[in-house]
């Protein structure tokens, strides 16, 4: 069993150290899948009662890192599955965010047995206040979990939705989304063909309806939207107000759309694409008013 | 409320009691205010209390908080502050006033426009909430009104010969406020036309008594207006409900007499410098009348 | 006493008592002719800060009659009075009251007076006996580059290890070889000595010591932008930091080290790569990797070390150090300063930079020789108390009783008591039933 890679890109170092600080946000835990051209990251498995919600990243290799060496155990084995805090590989990652005030010239990862097994990330950092490049190291450690158990690790499907929208105006979203928490415990996201978003909380004391028109459609499935693409259709979820926040707030990314997806009372499906081939996924489950 | 009532009808919006029928011009108040942000950190300020009412008139609209029998605020705007101001006659209401303030801010930093909206006794105040950057989003909120409570009535007589008055620049004496020890419990507060003029001490700290003095020759007052000296104790968790109206404030008045009662007037910051401002009553503790 | 300044070095003395407010609970002052001297020691005592301002800094400084003075007082009243020293412009230090309060006053800017009393506890003093100009190794270099050090370690961190060879410095929050917790992330950092303004390494040295304490040293030479120097021998030998500004500001900072014998080093810890034979009992790994009955009971032994060493010392100075006539003496652990209680003001640098010229006009006047130990040791400045201990010979160390520890949650570790256990002065909240422990050296 062997891992290795090498990111070299200032830029991507600071998006992988993003995607790492979203997910210690989110979750004490996450999985970690290397298989060979994939590393993936899962936090909150679904049986899990917390109220953050699923989120899972898929990074492709060949995007962030130049070098990727994965060797499973056994040359029959497709993965490496790995558990770790998600603090520590955030913490151990710091190193790549920071831009202007010191420069990184590689970051390496690599699998390790050190009294335990640990991914150790090994930076290589020039500070503004000297010119000889240090040596950061961190070991962050990790439990191996066996094949027999990975199908409690499973990589989650993106459900089939009747409608997305890609909404531009991910900061007011957030924003919006933390302040409607404290006034219900749940958020309809309602949502139209004929591109229009509404999202709508209601208690006792208020109710509180914003709409983000004219967002752009993408429609999931061609098939069945060829059928009524005439009549104008909506379709609406109701989620946990709570974890649609802690999803929302723990987003570092610098984004500025996001992808809804709803599936007309079973879940609300979010999706960030990072670049092409790195997205992060969310999916929020519908609960009863 | 347009928008809300297609959506009641899809059955998305189930609280029909939030909806109001009438046409525009039928409200009894509605209002249009181009930045909320003064608005917004003077609701954020005299929110210290679950419930807040509101008064409106020609002259513009009161909002007071009080809590127990010993502070009251009350955040005065007047009708100038208003790019429209539209009253019918004089409704008034209570309403939850960190509901209010939380729909103010459902889009953060982002500066909004908002109408507020009333249209009778029963009916809920609505908020139309635009953010200027992005004129694809708006929000309508619907927030229930109940009948107005009785406030209790403060007052300093204008013609006592004991009426103190000084008026501070807001941010100096803020950072004065912002520097006494947390740890007290009890501000002592002494206003005299000799010196020290202007005191604070803490009380209750272990092992320490502070005290701070502002002359009145500083540049941080604008005026000095004492013939008696007054000196009369506060709970501390009082003087510091002041505290958010206090760090935006661009001037301050003080104003107390002989019985202690403690009045202070928050001119809050706006861009257009029109006129709004807080106004706090604050009761003294007992114990001063034995000095 | 009675002494004053202008607000630039006010400041100064702001910033030293946040440094030492993140020490300990108390504050020790200290007026001699050489000038003023603030101390902090930590509950655990093994960590002594010293921050000395010589005459210079102070406009007038007035001594009492019978030439010196010194007192402690409570910490928090004394941050809360600091706290805030951007307005000040003029300070006075006064002791009121027949000697049983401190007068703060600062006179601020827009004509507002700040003034506070804050009551002395009692009239005791710290030293220490630490030689202070002996170690092999020694190691300067610019605050911010420290600073880094510092901030490459997570703030829950408790203890920062050195390893110093003769081109490169690691730092680390482990020990290499050593033992750590299942879910501890080793972290290090690499330097080049090329670095550093000074480094100067005899032989190959490891040091581990407690990193908050030297945190909040740094704090001060990020204020007074001054460089920081470090020295220290070896495992379980004293590491010093020195701060110095124009010889008018001095400060020392004592860290008791983890002793090598304490540590228990094997190659298990120690990285290598994963080897994994059986695949399908990967979910064992961790169980099996765990050393065998042999080594687990070696391991255990050490455990036992650990917790019989509950009352006596884990972290011993060597020999050399102890066979060093002392005066020493324990303190009872008192309770941490909530870390919320600290504020930092960040002075704009036009103020330091004004400062610093203040400092540096007074600088060729006060040439005053300063002692190069500073010596620990209780006493007081009144009459002979009533109970006295007795006189503790040097040669007895063993015997001599430990100043009760209170139960700490993680590892428990008596840091540094072997370098104040000379001298047992057993103290009770009330300073009337107090027992004092004579100063046994000659020199007064």
């Amino acid at each position: 069993m062997k891992f290795y890679a090498e990111m070299l890109d200032v830029l991507y170092m600071r998006e992988f150290h993003a995607i790492a600080a979203t997910l210690a946000k989110l979750a004490k835990d996450c999985i970690m899948i290397l298989a060979q051209e994939q590393m993936h990251f899962i936090v909150n498995e679904e049986h899990c009662s917390t109220s953050s919600p699923l989120v899972w990243v898929s990074i492709a290799s060949k995007d962030y890192f130049p070098e990727f060496q994965m060797t499973p155990a056994r040359p029959e084995q497709e993965f490496i599955v790995l558990v770790m805090s998600a603090m520590h590989l955030s913490r151990a990652l710091a190193v790549l965010r920071s831009g202007s005030s010191s420069s990184v010239h590689s970051c390496k990862l690599n699998l390790k047995q050190i009294q335990f097994p640990c991914i150790s990330v090994i930076a290589s950092v020039v500070s503004p206040s000297s010119s000889e490049p240090r040596e950061v190291v961190h070991d962050v450690p990790v439990t191996v979990v066996p094949p027999s158990d990975w199908i409690s690790y499973m990589l989650p499907k993106v459900p089939n939705t009747q409608i997305v929208l890609g909404i531009p105006s991910l900061r007011l979203l957030r924003s919006l989304i933390d302040k409607l928490k404290n006034i219900s415990p749940s958020l309809i996201f309602h949502g139209s063909t004929a591109g229009e978003l509404n999202l709508v909380a209601e208690s006792d004391m208020a109710t509180i309806t914003t709409r983000f028109s004219r967002v752009l459609l993408h429609k999931p499935d061609q098939e069945q939207s060829e059928v009524g693409a005439e009549a104008e259709a909506d379709v609406s979820c109701s989620v946990d107000t709570r974890k649609a926040s802690a999803f929302f707030n723990a987003l570092q990314l610098p984004n500025e759309e996001i992808m809804i997806g709803i599936d007309s009372e079973r879940c609300i499906c979010l999706q960030l694409d990072i670049r092409s081939n790195v997205v992060l996924h969310s999916i929020l489950p519908a609960v009863c008013i | 409320m347009q928008h809300s009532k297609v959506l009641y009808e899809k059955g998305i919006i189930k609280n029909r009691k939030m909806l109001t029928q009438s046409q525009y011009e039928d409200y009894q108040m509605a209002c249009h205010l181009k930045h909320i942000k003064t608005f917004y950190s003077s609701i954020k300020a005299i929110c210290f209390s679950d419930f807040g009412t509101l008064e409106a008139n020609e002259d513009g609209i009161l909002i007071s908080v009080e809590q127990g029998k010993s502070i009251q605020a009350t955040l005065f705007i007047s009708a100038a502050f208003f790019a429209e101001f539209r009253i019918d006659g004089s409704p008034s209401f209570s309403v939850k006033i960190n509901v209010l303030a939380e729909c103010l801010s459902l889009f953060g930093l982002s500066d909004c426009s908002v109408r507020i909206l009333y249209k009778g006794e029963g009916s809920p105040l609505l908020l139309l909430l635009e953010p200027h950057d992005d004129d694809q989003v708006s929000t309508e909120c619907s927030i229930k009104t109940t009948n107005m409570e009785e406030l209790m009535e403060y007052d300093l007589d204008a013609n006592s010969s004991s009426l103190n008055t000084i008026f501070m620049r807001g941010p100096d004496l803020s950072n004065i406020f912002h520097e006494l020890d947390k740890a007290a419990d009890e501000f002592e507060l002494t206003i005299s036309p000799l010196k020290p003029h202007f005191r604070i001490t803490t009380l209750g700290v272990m092992q320490a008594e502070t005290s701070v003095e502002v002359a009145k020759s500083s540049d941080m007052v604008i005026l000095f207006n004492c013939r008696e000296t007054t000196v009369a104790r506060y709970k501390s968790q009082q003087i510091k409900l002041t505290n958010k109206a206090m760090q935006v404030a661009s001037k301050v008045a003080i104003k107390t007499d002989a019985s202690g009662l403690l009045e202070l007037h928050f001119m809050m910051n706006a861009d257009d410098q029109k006129e709004m401002y807080v106004r706090y009553f604050i009761t003294p503790l007992l114990e001063t009348e034995d000095n | 006493m009675k002494c004053t300044l202008e607000g630039g070095n006010a400041r100064v003395i702001a910033k030293a008592i946040q440094s030492l407010s993140k020490v300990g609970k108390e504050l020790f002052i200290e007026a001699d002719v050489n000038g003023l001297r603030m101390r902090s020691i930590n509950p655990t005592a093994s960590a002594v800060a010293n921050i000395s301002f010589s005459r210079c800094m102070f406009d007038t400084f007035q001594l009492p009659a019978i030439g010196s003075f010194c007192c402690k007082i409570a910490m928090k009243p004394c941050l809360s009075v600091f706290r805030n020293m951007k307005q000040v412009e003029y300070c006075e230090l006064s002791i009121v009251g027949n000697q049983s309060k401190l007068k703060v006053n600062l006179r601020c800017k827009l004509e507002t007076t700040k003034q506070a009393v804050i009551s002395i506890m009692d009239e005791l003093n710290i030293t220490s006996n630490v030689p202070t100009d002996q170690s092999l190794n020694s190691i300067r270099g610019d605050h911010k580059l420290f600073m880094e050090i510092s901030n490459s370690f997570n703030s829950s961190e408790e203890e920062l290890t050195l390893e110093a060879t003769l081109d490169t410095l690691s730092a680390k929050n482990y020990i290499e070889g050593a033992r750590v917790n299942d879910k501890f992330m080793r972290s290090q950092l690499k330097l080049k000595h090329s670095e550093f303004e000074h480094y100067q390494v005899a032989e190959g040295s490891v040091v581990t010591f407690c990193i908050k304490e030297f945190r909040s040293f740094l704090l001060f030479a990020e204020a007074l932008n001054a460089p920081m120097t470090l020295e220290f021998d070896d495992a379980g030998s004293p590491f010093l930091v020195k701060i110095k500004k124009h010889n008018d500001i001095e400060c020392l900072l004592i860290l008791s080290t983890l002793s090598a014998e304490d540590v228990s080093i094997s190659d298990d810890y120690r990285p290598q790569e994963i080897t994994m034979r059986d695949p399908n009992n990967t979910a064992q790994k961790r169980k099996s990797s765990t050393p065998g009955p042999e080594i687990q009971q070696k391991r255990r032994l050490a455990e036992d070390t650990t917790l019989s060493d509950l009352d006596t010392s884990l972290f011993q100075f060597r020999n050399r150090r102890t066979e060093r006539p002392s005066e020493a003496a324990s303190v009872q652990p008192a309770r941490m300063l909530a870390d919320g209680d600290t504020i930092d003001v960040v002075d704009e640098e036009a103020e330091e930079e004004a400062m610093l010229l203040a400092v540096s006009d007074a600088m060729e006047a006060s040439q005053i020789p300063r002692p190069s130990s500073t010596e620990v040791c209780f006493y007081n400045t009144e009459d002979a108390p009533p109970t006295l201990m007795p006189e503790d010979n040097n040669e007895e160390d063993e015997s001599i009783p430990q100043s009760p520890e209170r139960e700490r949650r993680h590892r428990v570790r008596t840091i540094f008591s072997r370098c104040f256990q000379n001298t047992y002065v057993p103290r009770e909240p009330s300073p009337n039933s107090q027992v004092y422990a004579p100063n046994s050296d000659t020199e007064d």
